[in-house]
């Protein structure tokens, strides 16, 4: 039998011939049935500091279980961590970790959440979801680090077992996205808009480029779009950019660039901006934005000092976005 | 000819052509998945869990 299937599960929605794979490499056509390969196949699973992913507003100064399968469904051409997203699975390496294994090392490991990471869960959606729904019936938080290339209807299923979304944007424009990326802007807006509409806590991260995406209108662009959609309180994180993968042509991001990023989405009204990948000195830090006290002091990936008092300002009160406990 | 013979021949040539054409559209539209079904067998390499508290080279 040569029954095609099409894969609805992101925008992409891949006609897929018998023995064949979509997009991502790791859904395949056999026999007329959709099947993931990578179900209870990690590649990679470590325990994190959580602020690695990055998320500052979300448990912070805990660890955080982290695993990833191969496959992504995006082909970014900066990928970070092109050699496990864009590897084939059958040139790959993995170990058998099934759900309730996963939630077992959580456990043993006493990592009150599991990071879903490294590529992209929607290439590896089952798994993270029955994943997630074992560990929040075992008391553990469940956190996406996601392109957000996901369709609606899938895209909220899984935000019914999901704490928190740290979620790419990487650009704001369709045209940046097919260039750089192989997808569309649209999809990942709705798909950060619902994760809010659904109480997901989210934060978003925008990975600047020299001379792609670190004009001063991108940046302007970028902020009003997470303050008039999102809201004030969604923390963005800037990300310098290496030469990795693809993109060797381009030198690292400078710290100037990502300072004045800073700045820009501060002028524009959001109160949580941080600088990432590189170290800054204030750009890793959380400052009350009422009375800008130092709330919570980081170095790289370590909390220094949480002055937080039950999630508010110890100083003027205000309650400041995240999961604090 | 009688008109019951030539009836039936239409209503037969009709469901015939009906049903090739479902079994045509059948093979050509493709089946549509959301969720997609686990593979027990992995098609890579198996390895242990190494020490899962080492840092990776991982982003993210």
């Amino acid at each position: 039998m040569n029954q095609k299937v099409q894969c609805e599960l992101c925008p992409k929605t891949c006609i897929i011939s018998s023995g064949q794979s979509g997009d991502c490499r790791v859904r395949v056509n056999i026999d007329g049935v959709l099947r993931t390969v990578v179900y209870g196949y990690p590649c990679s699973i470590n325990i994190d500091p959580i602020e690695k992913k990055p998320l500052f507003h979300f448990l912070p100064g805990t660890q955080i279980l982290s695993l990833a399968t191969v496959g992504c469904n995006l082909h970014c051409l900066n990928c970070q961590n092109w050699e496990i997203s864009q590897a084939n699975p059958e040139d790959s390496t993995a170990s058998l970790v099934p759900p309730e294994g996963v939630v077992a090392l959580a456990k043993q490991y006493k990592s009150p959440s599991i990071a879903y990471t490294y590529t992209d869960p929607i290439a590896y959606y089952e798994y993270a979801y029955d994943t997630s729904r074992l560990g929040n019936q075992a008391g553990l938080r469940n956190v996406l680090v996601t392109a957000g290339y996901c369709n609606p209807k899938p895209w909220k299923h899984l935000l019914e077992v999901t704490d928190a979304a740290r979620v790419d944007l990487k650009g704001m424009s369709d045209d940046f996205y097919r260039k750089f990326c192989s997808g569309t802007v649209r999809p990942v807006q709705q798909c950060l808009i619902d994760a809010v509409a659904m109480g997901v806590h989210v934060e978003v991260i925008n990975l600047i480029i020299p001379t792609l995406n670190d004009s001063e209108s991108d940046i302007r662009q970028l902020s009003r779009w997470i303050r008039s959609n999102l809201g004030s309180d969604i923390p963005l994180h800037f990300s310098r950019f290496y030469p990795q993968y693809k993109m060797q042509h381009l030198p690292p991001t400078p710290l100037e660039t990502l300072d004045s990023a800073r700045q820009i989405a501060m002028e524009e009204g959001l109160y949580y901006v941080y600088v990432g990948n590189i170290r800054s000195r204030q750009g890793e830090n959380t400052y009350c934005p009422g009375c800008k006290k130092l709330l919570i002091e980081r170095q790289g990936y370590v909390v220094m000092k949480n002055n937080l008092k039950d999630g508010c300002c110890p100083d003027c009160g205000k309650k400041i976005y995240g999961v604090w406990k | 000819m009688t008109r019951r013979s030539f009836l039936q021949k239409i209503l037969a040539a009709s469901s015939t052509i009906l049903v090739a054409g479902w079994a045509l559209a059948k093979t050509v539209m493709p089946r549509r998945f959301l969720r997609a079904k686990p593979l027990s067998k992995y098609p890579g390499r198996l390895k242990t869990i190494a020490d899962i508290t080492s840092q990776t080279k991982w982003s993210g």
